[in-house]
């Protein structure tokens, strides 16, 4: 047995990093061989892991104990990973702060006091304070950039399509996307190298590569990167503004060319993305019947699952479809449009992942509104599929902050190098 | 939990995101980003987890000769 899990496993979870931990599994699947031998993951606990607790992080689904393999899971399993455990979330990946788990909320081990941000929330943090090497998070409208960013770890949303979702508890299907957090961006591209790929058991997935780490390349001369505009006018704090444009300034030092882009329905994100949300997530929960498994989902859930079942199922009423849903869907070709002509002429976007700091885990947040808040600058990158990441910044106020980088579908390697070329000179 | 309030909060929601997106021109929808196709499988032997079964069962509430059983109607 190796000595870097059993130091692992003696760290105690000071940030409610893990809503459940599997010492002994984590001792037996310990191989000598694969690209992930010796290293110790983290799983998002919507993401099935055969034997483990996939809650969901809610009640509905408090003894559940998954009877199959995730396709990711099964891919990381025989190239040597060793799965410690079950990481906290928002309740069906329902939020953007950690906090609405059942298990309770996951402080950030980078800010101690604050929220973690979501809804990756425990897989981030346990990756910040060292738990593990590298996790698992599912990314829907931010959901793996966000606590990246908020607890100064990598993470990556992959072109939609490049990771198998076979084995993940979906919350909307045309936006979900399983990817890597890690502390570097090396590490995070050795864990797409190993998920990334088509699989049968999912139709949406595509033929991807599986050499994105040998292949990162930092060299950042040359490289055209868009910043829009309406980014600035979208930052709600003046110190994220500051570190942004810090990092541009970093950027073009390192021999980078900054382009003025434009994103003129950056605004219009949010609503297009929850109207879309709430009807794909009625949706998929209409499985958590409490029959065949768990208990009925309507019974057992909290305040935002439920308010996004309700507002999804009245949508979903022949008579709002055109209101609400159908012009949620005109609103995000669009989206998808505008971004890829800001995309035309540069090699990728860069610009804030987050617009506002994390806020203090005990203040209460009672208006959704100011929780969608954070999702302003994440959600874009799911609405049209594209690949994106978040790399660390430096820090506001004490605070990590994050630098987000979008590319054009199926440039995830670009997207990577030009992650890497910002960690080594940040 | 009062479900009344949140569905008419929400509907205030609901609101003024369809106020929002109301400038949006008429155009083509974006169910999802890529087409989705059909697959079909090589032609292969089926293969299965023998231990599947037993996991399932103990998940279900209820489970008798081989089948789920579920209230008819609530």
């Amino acid at each position: 047995m190796s000595e870097h899990l059993e130091r692992l496993l003696e760290k105690e979870d000071k940030f409610n990093a893990f809503i459940k931990k599997y010492p002994e599994k984590a001792r037996e699947s310990e191989k000598s061989s694969g690209r992930l031998a010796g290293k110790v993951l983290a799983t998002k606990s919507c993401i099935n892991v055969d034997g483990y607790l996939t809650s969901c992080a809610s009640k509905t689904l408090d003894n559940y104990i998954a009877p199959y393999d995730a396709t990711v899971v099964s891919k990381i399993k025989k190239e040597g990973g060793i799965i410690l455990g079950m990481a906290n979330m928002d309740e069906f990946a329902c939020g953007a702060t950690g906090e609405s788990s059942h298990y309770g909320p996951t402080e950030n081990p980078a800010a101690p006091g604050r929220v973690s941000g979501g809804s990756s929330s425990g897989s981030a943090a346990a990756v910040s304070a060292g738990y593990v090497d590298m996790a698992l998070g599912s990314d829907t409208g931010g959901s793996i950039r966000n606590p990246a960013c908020y607890c100064g770890v990598v993470g990556f949303k992959p072109t939609y399509g490049f990771v198998s979702r076979y084995g993940l508890c979906d919350m909307a299907m045309s936006l979900d996307q399983i990817g890597p957090i890690a502390r570097t961006v090396g590490d995070a591209a050795l864990l797409l190298d190993v998920i990334a790929g088509h699989d049968l058991r999912d139709a949406t997935s595509l033929y991807a590569p599986n050499d994105f780490s040998k292949n990162l390349n930092t060299n950042l001369k040359g490289r055209k990167l868009g910043y829009a505009k309406e980014f600035d006018d979208l930052i709600a704090d003046e110190g994220i503004r500051k570190n942004i444009h810090e990092s541009l300034d970093k950027l073009k030092d390192g021999g980078a060319k900054i382009v003025d882009v434009t994103l003129p329905s950056l605004a219009k994100a949010v609503p297009t993305y929850y109207l879309n949300v709430y009807v794909e997530f009625f949706s998929a929960t209409r499985k958590y019947d409490g029959r065949r498994y768990g208990h009925k989902i309507e019974e057992n859930c909290g305040e935002e699952v439920l308010r996004r079942i309700m507002l999804g199922s009245y949508i979903s009423q022949a008579e709002w479809q055109g209101k609400f849903y159908r012009k949620a869907l005109q609103a995000r070709s669009v989206i998808r449009s505008e971004l890829m002509s800001a995309l035309k002429d540069v090699d990728v976007l860069v610009g804030p992942v987050v617009p506002k700091p994390p806020h203090k885990l005990k203040e209460k947040i009672s208006d959704p509104r100011v929780n969608y808040a954070y999702d302003v600058f994440t959600v874009v990158a799911n609405l049209a599929g594209v690949p994106a990441g978040s790399v660390p910044s430096g820090k506001v106020g004490g605070i990590p902050n994050g630098l987000h980088v979008l590319g054009k579908p199926l440039e995830d390697q670009k997207v990577l190098d030009v992650m890497a070329g910002f960690e080594a000179i940040a | 939990m009062d479900e009344k309030k949140i569905l008419e909060e929400g509907k205030k929601l609901l609101d003024e995101f369809s106020q929002a997106l109301k400038d949006v021109p008429e155009t083509e929808e974006t169910h999802y980003v890529m087409d989705l196709k059909n697959v079909t499988r090589a032609d292969a032997k089926g293969s299965c987890d023998p231990a599947f079964r037993g996991k399932f069962e103990k998940l279900a509430p209820h489970w008798d000769y081989g089948y789920v059983k579920v209230e008819k109607k609530r």
